[in-house]
């Protein structure tokens, strides 16, 4: 199989749409598709989504003495890499959470689209929210779109509901198979209402699979740990991921060597050549140009040197002329002699004698060096053992065969002393636990009859509870090694053959080889288990969901599954789903799965249909609504969840006092 | 009442003139002001706090609800009824090993030997991966 190189596309920046008169005055919805991986946001007058954007922001972090960082949104971030530790989300699993972050991506959106109306957005907006957002979340939107944005009207919808209904699909009774981001869900739909009672919500989505393979790959290939980015992972997946249809057959065939080179993927990672190492000839020369630098700096020194020295010994001889001269006890010469550091006369003249011997020296140096005479000393080559080897066949074989051993043996030796390390380092293994046996019996308080010490094997004990057994991997035994491992490189084909795979070239150390690994990152989707996760996967939660109705209606359900959101576009998605529905349905019964039109964008477009719809407003909150009925109220219309107001029984103002009646009148409830 | 809003208003005008950012002009300015004063008033302590979803949903528990209501919480997948099936962390064949120090499936011989000599990093990692890692064991 060629070999494959990775895109690493980088987003581009996303473009300023026009704010024309006509469309200030229209008051056309603005569409929201906020999903936890993508935003999609268009006019509803346009048949796509104007703006498509990675749901995130990348916040700098605040540094002290340094001004804040410009907040990266959405496609602003152009190398995600880069900015990673500072990427933040406004979504705790698929529900916005954050409101100060979904604010900054409004700002991104309204400015994107160039609205220049002054304190508010005259637009219609319809907003896609989780199935069964919490009201407290809505509320929190509802605030900020109402009261930062000053939004006429707000309309919210179910994302895959949207995506169902615009392929067509209304007043039956299907499954909705919904593959999000950080959720997925499976939602029944009977006669065109939602059955939330019966849906279900698996916490795994893009997100996992993603992750799983991301994981995946940098455990097998640890070197690579830091070249193996989540955004690259997710290209990798994209590109070469598939969902196997009967995953423990295809297993099979990935053991068969043949399959194996047939399906297997080789990702060249970017690297770069580290500098060509010299050769032996370029680096005598470098050497050989070293060696003369250093000389020539010697030869500068030698001279200052020679310089200081003469000067000192005129100080000298001066000064020893002066008191020649002098009386001995005349202060003056005293004051010379203790200036000079020098206490008598003898050891002046000691001092002349050796800066003369010294001078001499020096002189002769720079003359010899002058001559050219010095010739630099090339560092004789270390004196490898003399070996000798066996001249005849068999008595070079046995020869070989007993290097070997020995080096078999230091290598055991070595690998059983980390052996022990490694059990004595945890607590449950048997060596540490002899170990602590053998230490509890030595601090053992009672010794009436102690002889311990008698014999000396006895001493050995401390041999045995000590961490390293009394020996450790030695110097002398790592030299042994290598000079074994020398010759046999040098005199054993065998040994060469056997080593050989280590060496790689740079291009070969940096490429992946992505096997099963293909199937095995999504196929968490249909086995949580590999991810730990104890939840029923994909095709079990789907079965499950179908159980919990009477046969007849699990048929007509069966029948009309529909499969959305954009990892439904995995290869072999919907193949395994039909696949594990033949297992699990009702022998000969019918069913059928289709996917969505686009999984990734119906949702939008099937939410700007219903904004382009006659009765959209009636369906819609307005600001009265929002300020009469509170932030958590929404009006329900096919695609809506269903509104659940929180109940009137509580009251935030005061606790309400309920009598529990009956046998025990005392007894009494606060609810806040 | 509306005069002095007015002049408000003028004023911030003035002064958001004078910084380069004059940015979301469709922002209501009231609501920013307001979320400002929310800032000055306690500068030391971080900004507003969101409420996670964790915290969110137990919230929406312990309300009172109508017998019927589904809630975010009460969709939540069941668990598999399935046995797991195991797969060798190394090479993910399925597999019937499990080396008895670190945990870690394996397939067959070569990756037990390749297992004795991962880093221990590695191995917890691979456990980790699979929800297996129990750092007191």
């Amino acid at each position: 199989m060629e070999l494959k190189v990775l895109k690493d596309i980088k987003t581009t920046p996303d473009p300023y749409y026009e704010y024309s008169d006509e469309l200030r005055l229209s008051g056309l919805p603005i569409v929201f598709d906020n999903g936890a991986w993508s935003c999609r946001v268009g006019w509803a007058s346009c048949d796509k989504p104007n703006l498509i954007f990675k749901n995130l922001i990348a916040k700098p972090r605040k540094e002290r003495g340094k001004k804040d960082g410009e907040t990266q949104v959405g496609n602003d971030i152009t190398n995600i890499e880069a900015v990673r530790f500072q990427l933040k989300t406004q979504f705790d699993k698929n529900v916005v959470t954050h409101y100060d972050i979904q604010e900054q991506i409004f700002d991104y959106v309204f400015s994107h689209l160039s609205i220049n109306t002054e304190g508010c957005v005259n637009h219609p907006i319809v907003l896609t929210e989780p199935f069964l957002n919490p009201n407290y979340s809505r509320s929190l939107m509802s605030e900020l779109l109402f009261e930062c944005y000053q939004v006429p009207h707000l309309c919210y919808g179910i994302d895959s509901l949207f995506s169902y209904q615009y392929n067509g699909w209304e007043g039956q009774s299907s499954v909705i198979i919904s593959c999000g981001y950080q959720c997925t869900h499976i939602i029944p739909v009977i006669n065109g209402c939602i059955d939330a009672s019966k849906a279900k919500r698996i916490d795994l989505g893009g997100f996992s699979v993603t992750h799983h393979l991301h994981k995946l790959l940098q455990l097998k290939y640890p070197a690579h740990m830091n070249t193996i980015t989540p955004s690259r992972s997710d290209e990798i997946l994209w590109d070469y991921g598939f969902i196997a249809t009967d995953y423990r057959e295809q297993l099979k065939k990935w053991l068969d060597a043949e399959f194996y080179d047939a399906n297997v993927v080789k990702l060249q990672l970017p690297y770069s050549v580290a500098a060509p190492t010299l050769t032996t000839e370029q680096q005598k020369d470098r050497r050989k140009e070293l060696a003369k630098k250093l000389v020539e700096m010697n030869a500068k020194k030698r001279e200052e040197r020679l310089v200081d020295d003469e000067r000192h010994l005129n100080e000298l001889l001066e000064l020893r002329e002066i008191v020649q001269l002098t009386p001995s006890d005349h202060s003056h010469g005293r004051e010379a002699f203790k200036s000079m550091g020098i206490n008598n006369i003898a050891a002046l003249n000691k001092s002349i004698n050796q800066l003369q011997a010294k001078i001499e020296k020096t002189r002769a140096k720079i003359l010899a060096y002058n001559n050219g005479e010095e010739v630099v000393e090339e560092p004789k080559p270390k004196v490898a053992k003399e070996i000798t080897v066996p001249e005849s066949e068999a008595e070079k074989k046995s020869w070989l065969s007993e290097l070997r051993k020995k080096r078999a043996f230091i290598v055991d030796r070595k690998n059983a002393r980390k052996q022990r390390r490694q059990d004595l380092a945890k607590r449950r293994t048997a060596a540490a636990q002899e170990r602590m046996r053998l230490i509890s019996e030595l601090a053992r308080k009672e010794k009436r009859d102690d002889d311990f010490g008698m014999r000396d094997e006895d001493w050995d004990v401390y041999k045995v509870i000590n961490k390293d057994a009394g020996d450790t991997d030695s110097e002398e035994e790592q030299e042994k090694l290598i000079e074994l491992e020398e010759v046999l490189r040098q005199h054993d084909p065998e040994f060469v053959a056997l080593n050989q795979e280590q060496e790689l070239s740079p291009k070969e150390a940096n490429q992946l080889h992505i096997g099963v690994e293909r199937m095995a990152g999504p196929e968490c989707l249909f086995q949580p288990s590999m991810l730990g996760s104890v939840q029923a996967g994909v095709s079990e939660t789907l079965n499950f969901v179908l159980n919990s109705y009477p046969p007849h209606i699990a048929q007509s359900l069966a029948s009309n599954i529909f499969v959305t959101g954009s990892l439904c576009q995995m290869p072999g998605f919907v193949e395994r789903l039909n696949k594990d529905l033949l297992e699990n349905r009702p022998f000969q019964s019918h069913f059928s799965v289709s996917l969505a039109e686009n999984p990734e964008l119906d949702a939008w477009s099937g939410a700007r249909q219903f904004a382009l719809s006659e009765n959209f407003l009636d369906f819609a909150i307005s600001q009265a609504d929002y300020q009469e009925k509170g932030g958590e109220f929404f009006r329900v219309h096919p695609c809506s969840n269903k509104f659940e107001p929180y109940p009137l029984v509580i009251s935030l103002d005061e606790p309400i006092v309920t009598n529990t009646g009956g046998g025990e009148g005392e007894d009494t409830v606060i609810l806040m | 009442m509306s005069q002095t809003n007015q002049v408000q208003d003028d004023s911030n005008q003035t002064t958001i003139e004078d910084k380069p950012v004059p940015r979301f002009i469709f922002k209501n300015p009231d609501y920013e002001q307001r979320k400002l004063s929310r800032r000055s008033t306690s500068s030391n302590l971080p900004t507003k706090q969101w409420k996670s979803l964790k915290q969110i949903l137990s919230y929406e528990k312990n309300i009172p609800w109508p017998e019927d209501t589904v809630h975010y919480s009460s969709v939540v997948a069941p668990p598999t009824f399935k046995p797991s099936l195991k797969y060798s962390d190394i090479s993910r064949f399925e597999c019937n090993y499990t080396e008895p120090q670190t945990k870690l499936h394996y397939y067959d011989v070569e990756e037990y030997r390749l297992i004795r000599r991962l880093p221990s990093d590695i191995v917890n990692g691979y456990l980790s991966l699979r929800g297996a890692l129990n750092p007191l064991a």
